[in-house]
């Protein structure tokens, strides 16, 4: 009888002890650095990798190893042979781009990426890639933004809150944008500006631990292949040593070659594949487009105040839109124009002077991959500006944040009708 | 107080059966006791009934707690109905009374299955997760009854057969004198110890189906392939392919990942109800599919639809071809199953698919069985069947199937009727 | 009156199969019925034998043999 009994239960009790190791203790290596999973993760754009925490970490306290986090979106995703990842190997760069982006992530999903990696942030560096094309009147995709959240981001979050301003908002905006979000109870708590009880806090470091062995342990199951396939092969045909004049030569000789079908310098396989027989259909479809008044310009402040809190010295990147495209389809330039002012007055004015602005330059030919993505030259020309920026030692910035970007009235300010310098 | 108690349920996490790795670490822990006792042969009924009863109200908390409501309702329609019947039966039998209380025991159903189709995809107050397959047992005591085959019932064991906690929400389907059996005997130690072991292979199996297998084909793999289908658009592309059998294994192992679940938890409950899937994909054939895929709920369809309308076409001569008589009740049982799935043009279409379907495969049977007694009689031997042709069978079963599990899926309806780009 | 021989004759009208030899053998796995032969059976048996057969009656495991029809219409003609 018993016999039989432990060949029934038995196994399972095994199994069970197996999973506890793995939660409770987590893999035996997991304190380890490892070279090769860190550059596999930096430009995987893995979904995994953008959601957890244990290979953003690894690869950000890496010491012998730099690695910068450049959070943007999908345009880390065009990965041409100028791509920031592929330059940095290139030419041996003293850094190499952690990319943190994906198509649809905006600003909340910047946000409670950065809590994940707060300690590996603190006076250094990083690059920002911010879209216009973010701050859309509708509210953000709440589909995108459920998918890239996780367990542990909300950990993160609950752990790192110190019920400021921009924390209760931050929760507000949890709780509208994902309704059953994970540890509900504790985010509506810091909404409602309560102190966490020393039950709460015990809970989240033994779900935090918990959840940290779990990552440690799948996380090396979803690294990619973005390093084999997408860049190590785009490394071997750049010019050696570097050369900006041969370099430029070989973005227009390659964008030349790959953008022969449309009349918009528009990536061949793009227009055809994403473009396609919708093209008619296109014509003036973004004539009422408008990135001037967005709640996002609230949640951008809640990143912007999170990188003061870590004395994060960072340079915003800016990009235009494909000027040919954009006639087709109608997007007025003043109202981009107006928004790239938007975003501008809300950082400089709080003392992030470091601001590549390249929306001016969507007419350059070879600048724009796609409709509203870098390619070629443009991928140079950000490299022109963010590279002596992470190379060479730069003065410590000033922050200085004022909340009132954490409003409606912001939220709701007009750049087109009005001067962005008389808000304040 | 009403206010009070609403504001109560709607504070209570909810709890889908067998949603969370917590459902379970719960739920198996809560039924340590009766497993305990009965591996010593006694059921703790009230224990039992408890247990089932807290899961039971953790499936309708939070925002949905009204669904508690309807549920309450509704048992308490079906046990006043079935309790009528019951006590009129005994001295009478007449088909209008008859036809009354099926009438007024699928009347629920017909208002939540309708109401969509009607109210703009609004769902009706009277729903709630699991209507179908209460209502599934209790039309069935209905006909038992009136068959005379069923005769007492008792209201205790009555309310634990219909809110039976492991198949509530999605069966499998019981029957009342089978669960009865059941439940007023304990299996003997080895018996148990059988039970047992099976319980513990379908959990896991159920784990495996449900987490890794539905999870990789209806996550990872459905959710790009829809994308990128409605971004191609037009009638037909190769994405539409690729979600077709990416939804049709996600369908499969999701609802038989659940219904091993259901099957494990009866069975450390002592109760062996039916099982609902026995390798479907490897049916030869249509009619053998259905004897094969949601199998309680096929059964059912089968005792208590067509073999009705097959009585009745019969018993009245409605036919003079049994042929025709057979496929008349097919399409109308298959038409009915895709009603019941949901009053739109795929599940309907669905159902009368698959009814077609079993006509002509039922057709071929035939005529293969004519073909081999005429050769048989002339001295040849009879066509060939072996594994090759048993091949070709399956593999034209599962690519039909296939194709109709897309348009159960309704991709195909936001695909050609609701793609906005 | 002979219960076996008339069921006998009985299927072999319905279905042409002959189970005199296979009294004892399981008809639905043998292919002789199926829900739909069933169905004829008890239409037919109700007019032969003047006896009420409920359909859930003949279920598959008690009313699945020749044997144990003849059994069954026995009980149900005394009852």
């Amino acid at each position: 009888m018993l016999k039989r009994l432990a060949l029934i239960f038995g196994p399972v009790v095994v199994a069970a002890i197996l999973v506890l190791t793995v939660m409770f203790v987590g893999p035996i290596d997991k304190h380890k650095h490892n070279l090769a999973n860190e550059e596999q993760a930096a430009v995987s754009l893995s979904p995994t990798v953008f959601r957890q925490a244990y290979l953003k970490n690894m690869a950000l306290s890496d010491e012998d190893h730099r690695f910068v986090p450049f959070f943007g979106s999908s345009e880390w995703n065009r990965m041409d042979a100028f791509h920031p990842a592929v330059l940095a190997r290139a030419y041996h760069r003293n850094y190499q781009p952690f990319l943190l982006g994906q198509k649809g992530a905006e600003a909340l999903t910047q946000y409670f990426g950065m809590q994940q990696i707060m300690q590996n942030m603190h006076h250094k560096q990083a690059v920002f890639f911010v879209s216009p094309q973010w701050f859309t009147k509708a509210d953000q995709q709440s589909a995108a933004f459920q998918f890239y959240f996780s367990k542990s981001q909300a950990l993160a979050f609950l752990k790192n809150q110190t019920d400021t301003f921009a924390d209760r908002y931050a929760a507000k905006r949890l709780l509208a944008t994902y309704p059953n979000v994970p540890y509900r109870n504790l985010v509506q708590k810091v909404a409602d500006g309560q102190k966490l009880s020393n039950l709460d806090e015990k809970y989240l470091d033994f779900q935090g631990q918990v959840h940290a062995n779990e990552d440690a342990f799948f996380s090396r199951f979803d690294i990619g292949t973005n390093l084999k396939k997408r860049v190590l092969p785009k490394v071997k045909e750049l010019p050696q040593p570097y050369n900006a004049q041969a370099l430029d030569a070989k973005a227009v000789q390659l964008g030349e070659s790959q953008t022969r079908n449309n009349r918009f310098g528009i990536l061949d396989n793009f227009f055809t594949n994403r473009i396609g027989s919708s093209f008619p259909s296109l014509k003036n479809a973004q004539a009422h487009f408008n990135y001037t008044q967005s709640a996002e310009y609230s949640d951008f402040q809640l990143d912007l105040d999170q990188l003061a809190k870590t004395h994060t010295n960072v340079i915003f990147v800016i990009p235009p839109v494909n000027s040919k495209w954009a006639k087709y389809t109608g997007l007025n330039e003043n109202m981009y124009q107006a928004s790239v002012r938007k975003i501008k007055h809300q950082l400089t004015s709080q003392g992030f002077n470091n601001i590549l602005d390249l929306s001016r330059r969507g007419n350059e030919p070879y600048f724009m991959e796609d409709t509203i993505h870098l390619g070629w030259r443009g991928w140079l020309a950000f490299d022109k500006g963010v590279a002596p920026f992470l190379e060479h030692k730069q003065p410590a910035p000033v922050y200085h944040l004022n909340n009132h970007f954490i409003s409606e009235d912001w939220n709701n300010f007009d750049p087109i009708n009005n001067d962005v310098n008389t808000f304040k | 107080m009403m206010q009070g108690l609403i504001q109560w349920l709607q504070s209570i996490p909810n709890w889908q059966p067998y949603g969370e790795p917590k459902y379970f670490a719960w739920l198996l822990a809560l039924l340590i006791p009766i497993v305990v006792a009965m591996f010593f042969g006694r059921r703790l009924k009230i224990y039992q009934s408890l247990v089932s009863l807290g899961f039971i109200v953790v499936m309708y908390t939070g925002a949905s707690y009204h669904q508690l409501f309807a549920l309450v309702a509704y048992v308490i329609w079906q046990t006043i109905i079935v309790f009528a019947y019951h006590a009129y039966r005994k001295n009478h039998d007449t088909f209008p009374v008859f036809a009354g209380a099926v009438f007024l025991a699928i009347l629920p159903l017909i208002f939540v299955k309708v109401t969509p189709a009607i109210d703009d995809g609004n769902n009706s107050l009277l729903g709630f997760l699991g209507i179908s397959y209460l209502t599934f047992r209790s039309v069935a005591m209905l006909m038992e009854m009136r068959d005379g085959v069923l005769k007492d019932i008792k209201l205790s064991t009555f309310l634990r057969f219909m809110l039976y906690m492991p198949t509530i929400s999605s069966g499998p389907i019981d029957r009342y004198r089978r669960f009865e059996e059941d439940y007023d005997n304990v299996p003997t130690r080895a018996e148990y110890l059988d039970l047992l072991e099976k319980s513990v292979w379908y959990l896991m199996l159920g784990f495996f189906y449900k987490y890794v297998l539905a999870y990789f084909f209806g996550t990872i793999l459905l959710v790009p392939l829809k994308a990128h289908a409605l971004a191609v658009g037009g009638w037909m592309n190769w994405s539409t392919v690729g979600v077709m059998y990416a939804y049709g294994f996600d369908l499969f192992f999701d609802f038989a990942g659940y219904s091993l679940f259901a099957v494990a938890i009866s069975y450390l409950m002592g109760i062996k109800i039916p099982m609902n899937f026995n390798q479907p994909f490897k049916s030869p054939n249509i009619k053998d599919f259905w004897n094969r895929w949601h199998i309680s709920l096929s059964f059912w369809f089968r005792d208590f639809v067509f073999m009705r309308i097959v009585f009745v076409l019969v018993k009245n001569k409605v036919f003079k071809n049994r042929n025709v008589t057979s496929s008349v009740a097919y399409i109308l049982n298959m038409l009915i199953m895709g009603f019941w799935h949901g009053v739109t043009w795929y599940y309907i279409s669905y159902g009368l698919l698959h009814g077609l379907a079993i006509v002509v495969n039922d057709a071929w049977l035939r005529k293969k069985k004519k073909i081999n007694k005429e050769r048989r009689l002339a001295g040849n031997p009879p066509l060939p069947s072996n594994k090759w042709t048993t091949a070709l069978g399956i593999v034209v079963t599962f690519q039909f199937v296939m194709i109709s599990f897309l348009l159960f899926s309704g991709f195909l309806d936001q695909l050609w009727f609701h793609n906005i780009k | 009156m002979d219960i076996q021989a008339d069921l006998i004759e009985m299927i072999d009208d319905l279905f042409m199969e002959d189970i005199s030899d296979i009294m004892d053998e399981d008809l639905y796995n043998a292919g002789i019925l199926d829900s739909m032969g069933t169905v004829e059976l008890i239409v037919a048996m109700e007019e032969k034998f003047g006896i009420k057969v409920p359909v859930s009656e003949l279920g598959r495991d008690d009313w699945n043999t020749g044997n144990k029809i003849v059994a069954g219409i026995k009980g149900l003609k005394n009852a």
